[in-house]
């Protein structure tokens, strides 16, 4: 596996279109669900990924293993470029003042079995600010450290920022009880 | 804690449906035309660094065959006349008193031929040749009284057989019937030189004389610099006014930035000017057409044309969308776009900077006829005042939220900075002169004396503000030589 990994790396290091591409197979789907986590539109999601990939093409000289795997070192790439397109998208509704709408809280139960794609539709109404620090600190492992810096935002913020995450979570999950006192 | 962990777990491996041909084929679009755009890249640097090369060769090349140019050019020879005279002077400083090394006449050049007992002429033709006459042995072994009487003959009978004599040869041509005439094409310069100059007296001339070729042309240039007739006026000192217009571009960081009770950001501003400015300059002038000038002078930066404010690692955020100004109190709105983490719109900036200058500068100036032209560089030093000032309405992008603010400032400081100029004037008389020139500068500046005034309650970190101040414009005046 190490060695099919390197040898797509040499080709690319290479231009060579055919080791592109054998990348761009292995990794689209998971480049562009990181994306999706970031992005609230689905085109400008796709974008994002397509922006990835040719920065990590075009940037693959750059990889250095030994400080860590092509994987985390896509996965950055990736979030980088959903942070742009957020941000741009973020200034595009500012100026329409749109704000996100409340949803439907989901019970309890609903929520455990929700499967990936139901988590996404699930996230995308949570705001945009709360929703990019949940996500780099609680899936992608950044520390409020590396989220400041990357949002140039303090460490404060980040964390007052994912205390809010954590509370329009539970805001939007019922308790199977309240959920079935609210239906009676 | 559990809903996270649920998040997380369904989250981070897994693979979104994709129309995986359709996005390959424009990330293989881009890329083709990434690779054709970093293939245009090569051709411009590959043009400017033609150009530079075939320039520096042209100049090169038209400087040595300057040299060769300026020493058949009669112009040039006349201007060889006085050292021609110093020539002869070393000649009767230093040669052992013979018969033939006093001369009295009042040709210059007829002295040298004499004093060697030899003349060497240059034709005025297309083909400039040097012709050594026959020697005429009864005047090189008469006494001076008897090379007067020759002279005096030659003079009578109008006969200037030496035109633009250069210098005298004793050695080399020992036998001039056998080579009468010398192709200026024939010869090498160190041989001209030779030929001119014999290797004796060679060692008797000044250290510049001695050398040939590019070292003869530095000399003819210097003695076009110290020849008085090149020269409008003999006075020293000279009082100039002036008047024009100029264009800045401020450049202006602060390194830790703005800080407030809700962000902190570093800014970075570029402004571009378009300037008012007058002052006087006084100049004297030294030895060798050096001259050193200083004065004062007044730099109005009016109306903004451009502004880019960047804010931490975003976006460049403005476009200027209308600009109204008068000179002294610029008012520009903009449109602003958006930056990482705030966004600014409807931007009115007004502005009032004045900068007053003290230059001290060195140059050289070479005249020719009526006309003049200088190189002048040096330092200033320099006061600025700005009031300045902007309202805007900001976005976090974050927390969408709105903000309609206003902000002022005040600031004066003193910095240093390089000056460059190049001069081109014309002599009206002896006492006045017009000029116009070109003047560039760059201002060092750390903002100092900030006083703010603004909804955001900015505190400007100033020990990080800097400041750097670009200047170019076109000056024009006039002059008076006393």
């Amino acid at each position: 596996m190490q060695n099919e990994i390197q040898h797509i790396i040499n080709g690319c290091l290479a231009n060579d279109r055919k080791a592109q591409r054998e990348l761009y197979d292995q990794y689209a789907r998971w480049g562009l669900t990181i994306c999706r986590r970031y992005v609230k539109l689905e085109e400008k999601a796709q974008e994002a990924t397509q922006d990835g990939f040719l920065r990590i093409f075009t940037k693959i000289n750059t990889f250095d293993s030994n400080k860590g795997d092509l994987k985390a070192w896509m996965a950055r790439i990736f979030i980088n470029c959903a942070l742009s397109v957020t941000k741009k998208e973020a200034f595009n509704n500012s100026f329409n003042s749109l704000s996100d709408l409340p949803q439907d809280p989901v019970s309890e139960d609903d929520f455990y079995k929700f499967n990936a794609e139901e988590i996404l539709k699930f996230l995308k109404n949570m705001p945009v600010g709360y929703k990019t620090v949940f996500n780099m600190f609680v899936i992608d492992d950044f520390s409020h450290k590396e989220i400041g810096k990357h949002l140039n935002i303090s460490e404060i913020t980040s964390r007052s920022q994912l205390r809010k995450a954590k509370i329009w979570i539970k805001e939007n999950i019922c308790l199977d009880e309240l959920k079935s006192r609210l239906e009676s | 804690m559990k809903q996270e962990k649920h998040i997380k777990e369904t989250l981070k491996n897994y693979e979104s449906p994709l129309n995986m041909d359709a996005m390959w084929e424009s990330i293989e679009s881009d890329l083709d035309k990434d690779h054709k755009r970093k293939g245009w890249l090569i051709w411009p640097i590959a043009l400017v660094g033609l150009l530079i090369l075939t320039t520096g060769t042209l100049v090169f090349y038209s400087l040595n065959n300057k040299s060769l140019t300026k020493m058949t050019d009669p112009k040039v020879q006349t201007l060889i006349k006085p050292e021609s005279k110093r020539i002869q002077k070393t000649e009767l400083k230093t040669a052992p008193v013979t018969d033939n090394s006093v001369t009295s006449n009042n040709n210059t050049n007829d002295k040298i031929a004499n004093s060697t007992g030899r003349k060497l002429s240059l034709k005025n033709n297309k083909e400039q040749t040097f012709l050594l006459e026959k020697p005429n042995s009864s005047i090189s072994s008469k006494s001076s009284k008897q090379n007067k009487i020759q002279q005096a003959e030659i003079n009578k009978k109008n006969i200037t057989t030496v035109q633009k004599p250069i210098a005298t040869n004793e050695i080399h041509n020992s036998n001039p019937i056998e080579s009468p005439v010398l192709k200026l094409s024939d010869l090498s310069m160190d041989k001209m030189f030779a030929q001119i100059v014999p290797p004796k007296q060679l060692n008797q001339l000044t250290p510049s004389l001695k050398m040939h070729d590019r070292k003869l042309i530095m000399l003819s240039k210097k003695q076009r610099l110290i020849d008085p007739s090149h020269i409008p006026t003999e006075s020293n000192w000279r009082v100039s006014l002036f008047g024009g217009q100029s264009i800045s571009y401020f450049n202006e960081k602060m390194a830790e930035g703005i800080l407030t009770d809700w962000f902190t950001a570093k800014q970075a501003a570029d402004r571009s000017t378009n300037n008012l400015s007058f002052g006087m300059q006084l100049e004297k002038r030294l030895a060798n057409n050096l001259k050193i000038k200083s004065g004062l002078q007044y730099l109005n930066h009016g109306q903004i044309f451009s502004i880019n404010d960047t804010f931490s690692d975003g976006f460049i955020v403005d476009t200027i969308v209308q600009v109204t100004a008068n000179r002294f109190t610029s008012v520009t709105e903009t449109k602003v776009v958006t930056s990482e983490k705030i966004s600014i719109h409807e931007v009115r900036h007004y502005n009032q900077v004045k900068t007053w200058q003290i230059p001290l500068m060195l140059g050289i100036e070479r005249s020719k006829n009526k006309f003049d032209y200088s190189f002048s560089a040096g330092i200033a030093f320099n006061y600025f005042q700005a009031v300045s000032g902007k309202t805007f309405d900001l976005i976090e992008l974050f927390i969408i939220e709105k903000k309609s603010l206003n902000q002022d400032y005040k600031s004066s400081s003193l910095a240093l900075s390089g000056i460059i100029e190049l001069q081109l004037g014309y002599s009206l008389s002896h006492k006045f002169r017009l000029f116009a020139g070109l003047q560039g500068g760059r201002i060092f500046g750390n903002a100092a004396n900030n006083t703010n005034s603004d909804d955001l309650q900015l505190t400007l970190l100033t020990d990080n503000f800097v400041s750097k101040i670009n200047h170019f414009g076109i000056q024009t005046g006039i002059s008076y030589n006393f």
